[in-house]
């Protein structure tokens, strides 16, 4: 993985004093709560409801075992012995007391990490597949490129203060684990001539006016990477609003414009950008590269693992539903569910993450990711070390058999700790998990996605299932959406449609029940999927099922 | 502010810790909604807010609406809206906030 | 693909040795009294299993094995699409024969997303499906058998007329027995008569062969037993038996 350079870490450890600075000069009074906000900000210090809240971030969700154990640290000393894991692939601490987040972020620059720009109008984490350098189907590694974009856009002089914040999503495969169609930028790695390329979209989000990306360019050689991504984000630093908060991301900018004029912008700044980078972005990618190189594959029998499937089923469908194929025939992808069966969706323990991190150590080369939905992966462990690892997961309670299945939800932290929330997510979450997983399996594969609010931070557009929480007239209540698709796999990024009038907290499991009945009923057998149904059947069945009593009821 | 209907108290966040915390009789900031000052009027609860929004021990305070139940020993005071009530009592997944203070875990 | 490395002719030659002694011991025998001799741990292979598809006819020599010894193992190839009847059918010979050694053989999972993440292999190549869900597993489960019994008859298909009752499977380097080798379509259902067999409850709705839901059908009057299966391909074999390459015996019934 990417390792600090001497640069890096000077720079790091640069913007945690002048913090510490300003931080003094806060509670000094010297410096007013307006002035302070947008330097707190900066840092990844927000203010919540109950507490203040540290957003570290994880460049594309990549970690060490160190950096876990820094972050359970952390938890323990200067939190309440936990971290949530967001849809960014960073992780959020819910409690820290402010007088302590200068503190944290330095024991965060000891080992390589930081809060900067996790917030503001800036470029925010660049997000990719949690496989990436593992999966079976990828053209290559997208972290290179990630890790390229992050350089570029860390404190790029022209791109601190533009007119909203920026996201950026990369995917090494045509099986889109990165959600970028729904990204402000969204880029697919393909080969193109014989070489690496990029299908480029743009103006994809989600929030109040969900949009799914629009092609930009088909085939961007890998050479031009940063000074397209320069053009489009300076064609957007003049022409994005700044009037209006809530018109002023790149999707509004593309839709006014059409994604025509937009690109005939693009393409006009393009060639004097490109001439200012002098063809370095084939260099830097180069001396990139060797620090993703893939592990020294361990060449260890397959036997343990074979055999302990015969024998205990337990361990059979943990394989079956957590533990994907690698690039390496011996090899494979540990997914570690964070969702437990009521429990907060992407919570870890201090204890967990510990466990986590030694086993990362032990068996999986050191290397731990976080994925957009909450979960932790071991990218890279030898088929014959899965028995070990999993009695070791079991132990601390990591080892929940539910990777995709209804169980599986992703949810925003909500009204619980969120200050811009209108509703409660967790709740609606634990519950649901806990009234279907006796029946989960049957279901089978299911993406519920639970947003507090508008904005949108559980992705709820792109859930089979989509749960919005609102107020209506001072209580809960929450609105249902169909059709969303995050992409990849058998059904295309789709918004999800509006069903009706949202439910109430009472009436929504019940709500849910016709849904789910409705789908077992309908689906023309087991391995139809609830998306592949609505996609074949429209939303109006379910519709019916929601809205219509039965009179004989 | 329009649209707010008294009574109303005055609350914030504590600087330090990002408390949740409210504007009590002799103008502290302490963490319970109970031992508040109760504004029936919101002029004058403005004009309080004007003073103490200059003060750097809290930030963002704001006003919030209240009903007061005078018929209960200790006269308590409830929060309007939903939220409010979640910031009185801590989050509704751990016994965290201020449930670990009172001792309380409020679950819904 | 089942490999030969470390096979050597001169345990070919050994096999071949051991199958025609064997074949000379059970001449005349009846399939019941050849299978009793097979199985006398002294005389027999010293470790052989049953390999059983739990279908239209699998009840015949799982009931000849039950009286003789109901704990030898027997395997069954799990691929992840039998008919839900084939499951429930194991259930009930198991109870019914008081089986106490059934081991379900199944690819294991990682492979199986490999090869075949979208299950779809069936479809777009059934060869590949058969030899990742059936002929690679049985290699594994078979790994510690010198012989193998199978319920295999000349009858069933144009591509078993010259089978032996005991061969030698050159591929796996095993012996391979087929006591039923010689049996007619009639002379088996007379044995589930005589013995009251409980029924697969597909074989009375058309399918006298019975594999996987994706690739068998049922069979219309006068077509072969086997023609429901694999219809719209040219394939009748999923590989497990004519891949070996049989050196038939020099005597054999």
């Amino acid at each position: 993985m990417y390792a600090y350079s001497e640069f890096d870490r000077a720079f790091v450890r640069d913007r945690v004093e002048q913090f510490r600075e300003q931080l003094d000069r806060r509670l000094s009074g010297a410096l007013t709560e307006d002035e302070f906000k947008p330097l707190r900000l900066m840092n990844g210090v927000y203010l919540q409801l109950h507490a203040y809240m540290l957003r570290v971030a994880i460049p594309y969700g990549t970690l060490s075992s160190d950096q876990m154990r820094m972050l359970a640290y952390i938890a323990d000393r200067w939190d309440r012995g936990y971290g949530h894991f967001t849809t960014r692939q960073n992780i959020q601490f819910n409690w820290p007391r402010l007088i302590d987040t200068a503190d944290i972020l330095s024991a965060l620059a000891d080992v390589d990490m930081h809060a900067i720009q996790t917030s503001g109008n800036t470029i925010r984490n660049v997000t990719t597949d949690q496989f990436a350098g593992a999966a079976l189907d990828e053209i290559a590694d997208p972290r290179p490129y990630a890790e390229l974009i992050r350089q570029w856009s860390t404190d790029h002089p022209e791109f601190q203060f533009l007119p909203r914040k920026f996201k950026i999503a990369i995917t090494g495969s045509a099986d889109d684990r990165a959600v970028i169609r729904a990204h402000d930028i969204g880029l697919q790695l393909i080969h193109h001539q014989g070489k690496h390329a990029f299908r480029v979209f743009v103006g994809g989000g989600l929030g109040r006016t969900p949009v799914i990306g629009q092609e930009l360019h088909p085939a961007l050689p890998e050479g031009d990477l940063l000074p397209y991504l320069e053009a489009i984000l300076s064609v957007y630093n003049m022409a994005g609003r700044r009037d209006n908060k809530y018109k002023a991301r790149i999707k509004i900018t593309v839709a006014a414009m059409g994604v025509e004029a937009f690109r005939t912008k693009v393409e006009s700044v393009f060639p004097s950008i490109k001439a200012g980078f002098n063809n370095q972005v084939m260099t830097m990618l180069d001396g990139l590269r060797h620090q993703f190189s893939p592990p020294e594959y361990d060449e260890k029998s397959r036997e343990p693992y074979l055999e302990l499937l015969d024998t205990d089923i337990d361990f059979k469908i943990w394989i079956e539903r957590n533990v994907s194929p690698h690039k390496h025939p011996s090899y494979a992808s540990v997914s570690i569910s964070l969702k437990g069966h009521g429990e907060t969706p992407g919570d870890a323990t201090s204890e967990q993450m510990r466990a986590m991190a030694d086993v990362a150590q032990t068996f999986g080369h050191d290397e731990l990711r976080v994925s957009h939905e909450q979960n932790v992966v071991l990218p890279h462990v030898a088929q014959g070390d899965l028995p070990e690892i999993f009695r070791r997961l079991q132990k601390a309670k990591l080892a929940v058999a539910n990777i995709g299945l209804l169980s599986d939800i992703i949810a925003c932290p909500g009204m619980d700790y969120c200050a811009l929330a209108t509703a409660r997510s967790i709740p609606v979450a634990q519950e649901i998990a806990l009234r279907y997983a006796s029946r989960e399996a049957e279901i089978g594969f299911m993406k519920i996605k639970i947003s507090g609010c508008i904005n949108a931070c559980g992705h709820h557009h792109v859930g089979h299932i989509g749960i919005l929480g609102l107020d209506k007239a001072g209580v809960e209540n929450y609105q249902i959406t169909l059709g969303g698709s995050a992409g990849g796999g058998a059904v295309d990024a789709a918004i999800g449609v509006k069903m009706g009038r949202g439910f109430s907290a009472e009436e929504l499991m019940p709500a849910l029940d016709r849904l789910i009945d409705a789908y077992l009923l309908l689906r023309a057998d087991v391995t139809e999927t609830f998306a592949e149904l609505v996609v074949r059947m429209g939303t109006q069945p379910f519709k019916e099922a929601l809205y219509v009593v039965d009179k004989r009821d | 502010m329009a649209g707010l209907k008294a009574p109303v108290v005055i609350t914030a966040n504590d600087l330090l810790s990002g408390e949740v915390v409210y504007l009590s009789p002799l103008h502290t900031w302490l963490p319970t909604l109970v031992t508040s000052q109760v504004y029936q009027a919101i002029e004058q609860a403005e004009a309080v807010l004007a003073q103490v929004a200059i003060e750097s021990e809290v930030i963002g305070p704001y006003l919030m609406e209240v009903a007061v139940l005078n018929d209960v020993p200790g006269a308590s005071i409830l929060p309007k809206h939903y939220r409010e009530e979640f910031r009185r009592r801590g989050p509704s997944n751990y016994f965290h906030g201020k449930q670990e203070h009172s001792g309380n875990k409020v679950v819904s | 693909m089942s490999s030969i490395s470390g096979i050597n002719q001169q345990h070919l030659n050994a096999l071949s040795v051991t199958a025609d002694r064997l074949n000379t011991e059970v001449s005349g025998l009846s399939a019941e009294a050849m299978l009793s001799h097979i199985l006398s741990r002294t005389l027999g292979p010293t470790n052989p299993s049953v390999v059983s598809s739990f279908g239209a006819d699998s009840a015949v020599l799982l009931h000849m094995m039950s009286k003789i010894d109901p704990a030898l193992p027997v395997i069954f190839l799990d691929t992840g699409f039998h008919f839900s009847e084939t499951l429930r059918y194991r259930e009930t010979l198991q109870r019914h024969l008081g089986l106490t050694s059934i081991r379900v053989a199944a690819v294991d999972p990682l492979t199986a997303k490999r090869i075949d993440s979208g299950r779809q292999l069936h479809i777009t190549s059934p060869d590949a499906c058969c030899e990742l869900r059936k002929v690679s597993v049985l290699d594994r489960y078979l790994r510690m058998n010198d012989a193998w019994i199978t319920g295999q008859r000349r009858s069933q298909s144009v591509t078993r007329t010259n089978i032996h009752r005991i061969e030698v499977d050159r591929a796996r380097a095993k012996l391979k027995i087929n006591p039923l080798a010689d049996w007619t379509d009639h002379d088996i259902e007379a044995y589930k008569v005589a013995n009251a067999l409980p029924a697969h409850p597909l074989a009375k709705q058309g399918y006298p062969s019975i594999g996987c839901w994706p690739c068998t059908t049922p069979v219309r009057a006068g077509e072969l037993a086997r023609a429901g299966r694999w219809r719209a391909e040219q394939k009748l074999e999923c590989g497990l038996h004519n891949r070996s390459d049989i050196i038939a015996t020099s005597s054999h019934l």
